[in-house]
């Protein structure tokens, strides 16, 4: 089952970049991430589905002064923590296809460059999005609810596995269908913002 | 003396019939909503595929990737799996208990006739090793096919089958499924002949079949009947929900089911559900209808990938001529050491009213298989 899975946690990233992004007009600092979650859905072409999963999401963003919607700044999910609930898919999953040994833009997925239709509620997104040593651009569903500092982000994007010149994932005649789902679940808090307001909560 | 005698008769016989099976349905948890990606028979249980056998190598405590087989491709598949259970029962109120050992030996195959046609079955000796009850006279070892199927598949996600074996069930756990069976419609055959479909498609499991005698049961009991299961995924592939379906008629009465189940898997655990109601109407000139409501719910966490832990309830409530109701609790814990060896630990405590008292029942089961 190994190979079957491993793809794409690379989309969660790019979520979470929207969510920055997502940051209250006109607010011009950065956003941290401080905590999240990126779970990579992948559909197996005998039917059924595993998930890869990772708590290992950070970044900052910023929303661009001037250009509405548009964030600098990166999250980035360290694809070595990704598990599936099955020990020799998830090294199958990293040696064979994400290849995180390779090198750091292989080890970790990165999404930047990103873009929000609107600052709150259900938007549409894009980012730039770094796997496998490749560049492309994804576009996605999210939902951004900003409370007491905090921006709370629900993203959604497909990520196809060959565009990012992975191998198809297979294992003993069961592969993984080239199109993925990337879930991304974070809360970013203005930074700075908890020592100086002591409301963030998250660091009490 | 009479009483309890009676008691731990029908204790042992409950024990004594475990189903020698394991069924893992609750890789739902992993997000396997059907068993067609793991076995050779949608149904589930029996042989395993290819990839099937890399799952099966990797839930255990030997996990390790196994190198690709031609399992899928060669013309003859079969292991031999013996399957030993030990058993003790109490009867807490009269202080007395039973013990016993049954095993199973099978010989599993099947041939792949070309690409859509293939011909599954289990040929096997069933006995007790150690006939140390004293209601167990004369238990002598005899020959089983649990299954003798031909199937035909025209193409993903379809399959046709025609043979004998039990009947498909909505959530596939051997054991309680025999409870349920063995209590609401005792003498029957466990091993049905039976045409049937399987249509798995990303959402839907739909299982209709129907049935007639096994050969092994009483003529009056022998039933004709129709059935169906249908399952929706409603999440992820890690909840699937179903209702099941099932009428019969047999010279001594008919049975009509109605069903409802659930297996739900997030990550480490999951819940797994199986519940019906059924009514049993003899065909005598006084026809008397009993009813019954019998379910299964179970509870599992994965400690490990090879250590499963479930916490079982089971509920049997019987309206006719007489009215009855008994529960039963089992936890339990499974342990695949290897690809070749499953050890599984169940206690079980069954109320049955003021009259019956309590029981309860240890069982050990380990089940050895060849992996060629």
């Amino acid at each position: 089952m190994t190979r079957v899975m491993k793809n794409n946690a690379i989309g969660a990233f790019a979520i979470a970049l929207m969510i920055v992004a997502a940051a209250p007009a006109g607010a011009s600092d950065a956003y941290k991430v401080s905590s999240g979650e990126v779970t990579v859905m992948c559909p197996l072409t005998v039917g059924g589905s595993f998930e890869a999963k990772t708590k290992n999401l950070s970044g900052d963003v910023t929303p661009a002064t001037g250009e509405q919607g548009a964030a600098r700044g990166a999250l980035k999910v360290e694809l070595q923590t990704l598990e599936t609930g099955i020990g020799v898919r998830d090294r199958h999953m990293k040696d064979n296809y994400l290849e995180v040994a390779k090198g750091p833009e292989f080890a970790t997925a990165i999404i930047d460059d990103i873009r929000v239709e609107k600052l709150e509620g259900k938007t549409i997104f894009t980012g730039m999005l770094s796997l496998h040593g490749q560049k492309r651009r994804v576009t996605g569903a999210a939902e951004l609810q900003e409370k007491d500092g905090k921006i709370r982000v629900q993203a959604q994007f497909p990520v196809k596995v060959s565009e990012f010149e992975i191998p198809a994932p297979t294992y003993l005649g069961v592969g993984v269908r080239d199109e993925i789902q990337v879930k991304v679940s974070l809360l970013a808090v203005r930074a700075g913002g908890e020592a100086a307001t002591g409301t963030s909560g998250q660091k009490r | 003396m009479k009483v309890s005698r009676v008691v731990i008769g029908v204790l042992f016989c409950a024990v004594v019939q475990v189903t020698p099976a394991i069924a893992s349905p609750t890789m739902i948890r992993l997000g396997y909503a059907d068993c067609a990606a793991c076995h050779v028979s949608p149904q589930g249980g029996g042989l395993l595929t290819s990839y099937g056998r890399g799952v099966d190598v990797a839930q255990s405590a030997r996990a390790r990737e196994i190198p690709p087989s031609d399992a899928d491709s060669r013309r003859y598949l079969y292991d031999l799996r013996l399957v030993a259970v030990g058993q003790q029962a109490n009867a807490m109120a009269s202080h007395t208990s039973t013990t016993s050992s049954t095993f199973q030996v099978q010989l599993r195959n099947s041939l792949r006739l070309n690409d859509r046609h293939r011909l599954t079955y289990t040929l096997g000796l069933s006995g007790a090793t150690v006939p140390t009850s004293t209601t167990q006279t004369g238990r002598s070892v005899e020959i089983i096919v649990p299954k003798a199927i031909w199937q035909y598949r025209p193409k993903h996600g379809i399959e046709l089958s025609a043979g004998r074996e039990e009947l498909p069930t909505g959530v596939g756990l051997p054991d309680p499924q025999a409870y349920m069976r063995k209590s609401t419609d005792p003498g029957t055959t466990v091993y049905p002949t039976q045409v049937k479909a399987f249509v798995y498609t990303h959402r839907l499991q739909l299982t209709p079949f129907v049935f007639g005698p096994g050969g092994d049961e009483d003529p009056r009991l022998q039933q004709w009947g129709v059935g169906g299961l249908a399952g929706v995924d409603v999440w992820k592939q890690r909840a699937v929900v179903g209702v099941s379906l099932l009428d019969s008629q047999s010279p001594a009465f008919d049975r009509r089911s109605v069903g409802a189940y659930a297996r739900l898997g997030f990550g480490r655990w999951g819940i797994l559900a199986q519940h019906e109601l059924t009514g049993r109407s003899s065909t005598a000139a006084d026809s008397l209808t009993t009813q019954y409501v019998s379910g299964h719910t179970q509870v599992f966490f994965a400690a490990k990938e090879w250590l499963v832990t479930s916490l079982g309830t089971e509920e049997l409530i019987v309206d006719g001529l007489t009215q009855s109701r008994a529960y039963r609790l089992a936890p339990g814990v499974q342990l695949r050491a290897s690809e070749n060896l499953t050890v599984s630990f169940t206690m079980r405590d069954t109320f049955a009213g003021a009259t019956n008292g309590r029981s309860r029942t240890y069982s050990v089961l380990a089940a050895v298989k060849t992996v060629k």
